[in-house]
């Protein structure tokens, strides 16, 4: 693992040839310059399937919220996004970032250096909006080395976040690895991802939280 | 000679090597009777393609004299296009962001229209570019709307409200406050005594505008709502909005008369012929589609514009429609379907299905050249109004007007210019119950409406 270049923008390269990764980035620099959205979520797997989820038109639809989530995404990969036309046109009230487990290639310090380079990005291209910088959540079955570098990241961010102006680090605290120490699969259908009853956990805490912050900013 | 009947209207569009025109074919339709070829006059036909917009266009009226459209755009802009040829057209600046709706007062006098900014202003569309200005509301004012007797100003808003205030003075007369999310669309009914509204919290709202009181709640569970509008009887309500279908509801009954899936995008907006048979409604499938109530069935699919159709409205006789799109144009069209018998529309209709080959007699749709000339018959006499007519934009001269030159800031802001022209004002005299206004009378002397 390498202890720099998380902070490095890089775009995904079509190695499979159907062009997915491009075509929805393009999809979404249009949707920045057509919609009105007063939530951006921004990040990988984990953001992008939300918007699959009941939970996204409960709890996020009525907040006009868009979703720049796409899978696999490493830090490097968003911060390419971001700074090719993403969060360009739109004046979202605030940004919802959720980034970092996919990049196997990285330290934990390392990661927490591209979250804090996203954040750094946020802020300056979008003065007027708040970012949330969500806390990674676990994976894996039992207890394994990513559980630690996940934990590792979070702490970081807990730190180093904070020191950016209309920045916060959130972290919903659910506690769900079980006193056994395992991952319930009613929670992460693949031990990674949420099902609609984790993101319901998790998301519950966030949407009040927005909901604060909406109220504010009117 | 067998008649054959041959009914093709389409629209091509060429973009010259400038880029900056659109080039307009248009082929009418028409029938063979002996060695004749006739128009039927029966599709809407496009007459006007206006531009001058910067941006999206959000909204368009006609000047119930019929002399005139307005239009708004995200340029922050109304527009006032003249129909008579060679008068210029006015762009009216003032308002701080996005204009989301405009709408001619039933005199035609004045224009409302509503902004991103959270006013309202209401302009004399004239030469002398008039306005007065109030704050609505907390957020983006999404809708404006004149009572049919010209007396009252209807108002919706992100924040979650409507408001009612009179026109003379600009006077807050109450609100409605029980929608829970964006407020995207509110009407009156024909007669004034109830008001529709539509919002993101998935509701279409019906008011008692006397009680106040919400008297029904329809739930949209598909979507955001977009659209809301009365049918000219006053009987029933259309709404549309995010999941792209058109829904009718009687409101004598509560109950849903009519559900289309007509559109392959969300629906923006929609308008009633005043027949109250037919709506149109424009989508961000870039498509404005004409659907039959009295059959209930899609009529007519129509390919204007390039990108989204925001904005679509009949003309208060039904004889012309306006369109507004993402591509910044404004289209003005000729109805035609609605001067026909009923009959004779489903007779020369039977008599179409007939006819080889498809494409789909109620598409609308632009073809290639190569195409057009395989249909055409042979040996065919073609008369000389049938070649294509020149509908090159001559785009009008456009005068820029606005309040910096000519009137109060009134929401005790600090800008405040007053152009000498104010006084030397040379317009009717007001008489309010015709809704004919000087620009001191509707400002009159006034507080903050603000409860």
């Amino acid at each position: 693992m390498s202890s720099e270049g998380a902070d490095v923008a890089a775009e995904v390269v079509d190695v499979q040839g159907d062009r997915r990764w491009m075509d929805l980035h393009e999809q979404f620099v249009k949707d920045s310059k057509n919609k009105e959205p007063d939530v951006l979520f921004i990040g990988d797997s984990l953001i992008a399937r939300l918007q699959q989820s009941i939970v996204w038109s409960e709890l996020f639809e009525p907040l006009h919220c868009l979703n720049f989530g796409i899978g696999s995404d490493t830090t490097q990969n968003v911060l390419w996004r971001l700074e090719n036309g993403e969060i360009e046109d739109i004046k979202p009230k605030v940004v919802v970032l959720l980034i970092g487990t996919n990049n196997h290639a990285h330290t934990a310090e390392a990661v927490a250096k591209g979250i804090q380079a996203i954040s750094l990005y946020i802020r300056s291209k979008q003065p007027t909006a708040h970012l949330l910088v969500l806390a990674i959540p676990p994976r894996g079955k039992n207890d394994n080395p990513l559980r630690a570098k996940m934990k590792k990241i979070n702490q970081l961010l807990a730190e180093a976040i904070p020191t950016i102006p209309k920045a916060e680090y959130f972290d919903p605290k659910i506690e769900f690895i079980q006193a056994d120490g395992s991952l319930d699969r009613s929670d992460f259908c693949d031990f990674l991802h949420f099902t609609s009853k984790g993101y319901r956990k998790y998301c519950k805490p966030l949407a009040d939280r927005l909901s604060q912050l909406l109220v504010v900013e009117d | 000679m067998q008649p054959t009947n041959i009914n093709l209207l389409y629209l091509t569009y060429s973009r010259q090597n400038t880029g900056a025109i659109f080039h307009l074919q248009y082929v009418p339709v028409g029938v063979y009777v002996g060695a004749a070829f006739q128009l039927v006059p029966e599709d809407p036909t496009l007459e006007r393609n206006y531009k001058g917009h910067r941006d999206t266009v959000t909204s368009v009226d006609f000047n119930p004299n019929m002399k005139q459209l307005a239009s708004g755009g995200m340029d922050s802009c109304l527009m006032v296009w003249n129909f008579k040829a060679q008068m210029r057209a006015f762009r009216f600046v003032g308002h701080k962001d996005a204009v989301l709706a405009v709408h001619f007062s039933p005199s035609g006098h004045l224009v409302a229209s509503a902004s991103r900014d959270k006013t309202v202003r209401l302009w004399i569309p004239s030469v002398k570019g008039e306005s007065t200005v109030f704050k609505a509301h907390t957020a983006t004012v999404r809708s404006v709307q004149f009572s049919s007797d010209g007396q009252h100003l209807l108002t919706c808003s992100d924040d979650k409200t409507l408001k009612v205030w009179t026109v003379h003075r600009q006077k807050f007369q109450f609100s409605l406050s029980q929608h829970m999310n964006w407020v995207r669309c509110a009407k009156w009914s024909p007669d004034g005594r109830l008001i529709v509204s539509g919002s993101d919290d998935k509701t279409i709202k019906l008011w008692d505008r006397n009680s106040k009181e919400c008297i029904h709640t329809f739930f949209e569970h598909g979507g955001f709502v977009h659209s809301v509008a009365f049918h000219p009887s006053g009987t029933c309500i259309a709404a549309a909005g995010t999941d792209s279908t058109v829904k009718v509801w009687d409101i004598r009954m509560n109950k849903l008369l009519q559900h289309y899936q007509a559109h392959s995008g969300a629906v923006n907006s929609l308008s009633f012929h005043p027949s109250g048979n037919y709506l149109i409604t424009a989508s961000n499938d870039a498509t404005l589609k004409i659907l039959d109530l009295l059959e209930g069935r899609l009529f007519y699919t129509l390919h204007g514009h390039q990108g989204p159709a925001t904005a679509v409205n009949f003309s208060r006789n039904g004889e012309h429609f306006a369109s507004g799109g993402a591509d910044e144009q404004v289209l003005v069209w000729k109805t035609n379907f609605d001067k026909i018998d009923y009959n004779e529309v489903l007779q020369s209709h039977k008599a179409r299905s007939q006819v080889q080959p498809a494409p789909h007699i109620h598409d609308i749709h632009p073809r290639s050249p190569m195409y057009r000339q395989a249909v055409r018959p042979l040996g065919s006499e073609v008369n000389t109004h049938t070649e294509p007519r020149d509908m090159t934009n001559k785009t009008p001269t456009v005068t820029n007007l606005g309040p910096a030159l000519f009137s109060q800031h009134r929401n005790g802001g600090s800008e405040s210019s007053v152009g000498a022209s104010l006084h030397g004002l040379d317009i009717t005299s007001g008489d309010i119950e015709q809704g004919i206004y000087t620009l001191r009378e509707l400002q009159g002397e006034r507080q903050l409406p603000y409860p």
